[in-house]
């Protein structure tokens, strides 16, 4: 039998191998009976796989993320668009995506030294955008991360969250919160994002310039607008600590939280929080599916 | 031709996309969403932790989308992100968790599929999932993606490196020895009966 002239070796070679490739007439004509069989059980076991893995993929399926989860990936992608057009974007995508670097190959790793090492770098390129701050003043790149977290303190009170971060007396100003025994990556992320906010003025608080030695000789009113003023002023250092308390449990760690979880206990304690968190946003979808979670894994418990 | 086509799609969309276009990005993720999805759920065994992880992985492709030079397709390199994202994940969450856990229990960290064991395949499915991931690595890796990732050869080859002509052949092999593996003992038989 003459073989057909479109079938050279290799294309023998690829009609046995290929279970895509159609054997049609002139196929079967130039393979001999074994070449035929082996060819047929390829393409019977490439069938049978496929319809196992068809199977496998219909039950994974059914947990598939629906609607929701494309409305908060648009919601993210509208954020971050908003975000792309700050001047300072690309830096700060770049310090991020260098940190997470940083976080993922040598904070996890098995060696000691490499995580020193990584926490060191770290350490340094948090402190780089600080060291920017106090020489060129509050317009740096920081304004570009998020601050929307006035609610947060209140929502945790709402939620009856009794571990409440303390505020640290000795920074008046700042009055910054420690969280909760953070571990390394969660510190460095929280440190990130507190140290972003490290020179942004608090709302409505002035800075007002005295001359040193100004003669200090105040009348009866105006002893009551420092009596106000100073009663402003605690309410709105207290103001300024929520907001600090927003810096300090950002989305990313409070969601690193919740998956580093050690037990249940733990894992709901980090979920109350990111619950805290959304419901502070007032971001209706992740706050639905967390609660989801909690219910879960209240239930589990 | 088709695949020349759905890459001039894709570079269109990137296009729009690097010029700040959001809904393009949903439009270009809109499509892969299920088949990503199903890689992270393979890998991390839970929905939801697979679901975080997904959502993390396609936040961080759009920040890194304009550095994306199209040598490779679209998919592949989401794919590689959404793996990247997924194996970090095991390894911070076995690495926060190793002083309590049960060193037996170690959490597998490649992309072995170990979904199946809790989703009650059939026996012919679970069969030969069982099978599969008894091959060695480079044979149980290929019919993986070909198979559960449903990757086409060109995308296969761009994954791990090789020509079309060697993933076919490769394929081939694991296929092979996944028959013979069926047929040991003289069972299996029913699975290459016409």
């Amino acid at each position: 039998m003459s073989r057909p002239p479109k079938y050279n070796a290799q294309e023998l070679n690829d009609l046995i191998q290929d279970p895509n490739r159609e054997l049609d007439d002139a196929a079967r004509s130039v393979l001999t009976p074994e070449q035929l069989t082996e060819a047929r059980r390829q393409r019977l076991l490439d069938a049978n796989l496929k319809a196992a893995f068809i199977e496998l993929h219909q039950k994974i399926d059914q947990t598939q993320p629906g609607d929701d989860f494309m409305l908060r990936m648009r919601n993210l992608i509208e954020a971050e668009s908003h975000d792309r057009k700050s001047d300072n974007y690309s830096g700060t995508v770049r310090r991020r995506e260098l940190l997470n670097f940083l976080k993922e190959r040598f904070l996890y790793s098995e060696s000691a030294a490499w995580r020193w090492a990584g926490a060191a770098a770290m350490v340094a390129l948090l402190a780089t955008p600080l060291v920017w701050q106090i020489t060129q003043g509050p317009s740096g790149e920081v304004a570009v991360y998020d601050t929307r977290m006035d609610g947060f303190a209140g929502a945790l009170e709402e939620l009856g969250e009794s571990e409440r971060p303390r505020v640290a007396s000795s920074t008046p100003e700042g009055a910054r919160l420690s969280a909760p025994a953070p571990h390394s990556e969660q510190a460095a992320s929280e440190m990130n994002d507190s140290m972003a906010d490290e020179s942004a003025p608090y709302e409505g608080e002035e800075i007002v310039d005295v001359a040193p030695g100004s003669p200090i000789a105040p009348a009866e009113e105006d002893m009551a607008a420092d009596r106000e003023l100073s009663r402003s002023r605690n309410v709105q250092s207290e103001r300024s600590a929520l907001n600090s308390t927003g810096e300090v449990y950002n989305e990313a760690s409070l969601r690193q939280s919740v998956r580093s979880a050690g037990d249940t206990e733990e894992k709901l304690r980090a979920l109350r929080l990111l619950e805290a968190y959304y419901l502070s946003r007032a971001d209706v979808d992740q706050l639905e599916r967390v609660r989801g979670k909690i219910k879960r894994l209240e239930k589990r418990n | 031709m088709e695949t020349d086509q759905k890459r001039a799609t894709e570079r269109a969309l990137i296009e729009r996309i690097k010029a700040g276009d959001g809904d393009a990005y949903m439009e270009l993720v809109g499509e892969y969403r299920i088949r990503l999805y199903r890689k992270a759920c393979s890998i991390i065994n839970d929905a939801e932790d697979a679901e975080d992880v997904l959502q993390d992985a396609l936040l961080t492709a759009y920040r890194a989308l304009p550095r994306f030079r199209g040598e490779s397709g679209i998919y592949t390199w989401l794919y590689r992100i959404v793996v990247n994202k997924c194996r970090d994940y095991l390894r911070s969450s076995r690495n926060t968790r190793q002083e309590s856990m049960d060193p037996t229990q170690a959490v597998i960290s490649d992309d072995r599929i170990s979904v199946e064991k809790n989703l009650e395949l059939s026996d012919d499915a679970g069969y030969l999932m069982t099978k599969i991931n008894g091959l060695d690595d480079k044979y149980r890796q290929i019919l993986v993606y070909r198979y559960y990732d449903e990757l086409s050869y060109e995308e296969i080859a761009e994954l791990i490196h090789v020509n079309i002509g060697t993933v076919k052949s490769r394929l081939f092999k694991a296929r092979e020895l996944l028959k013979r593996s069926i047929l040991r003992n003289g069972r299996g038989e029913e699975y290459f009966t016409f």
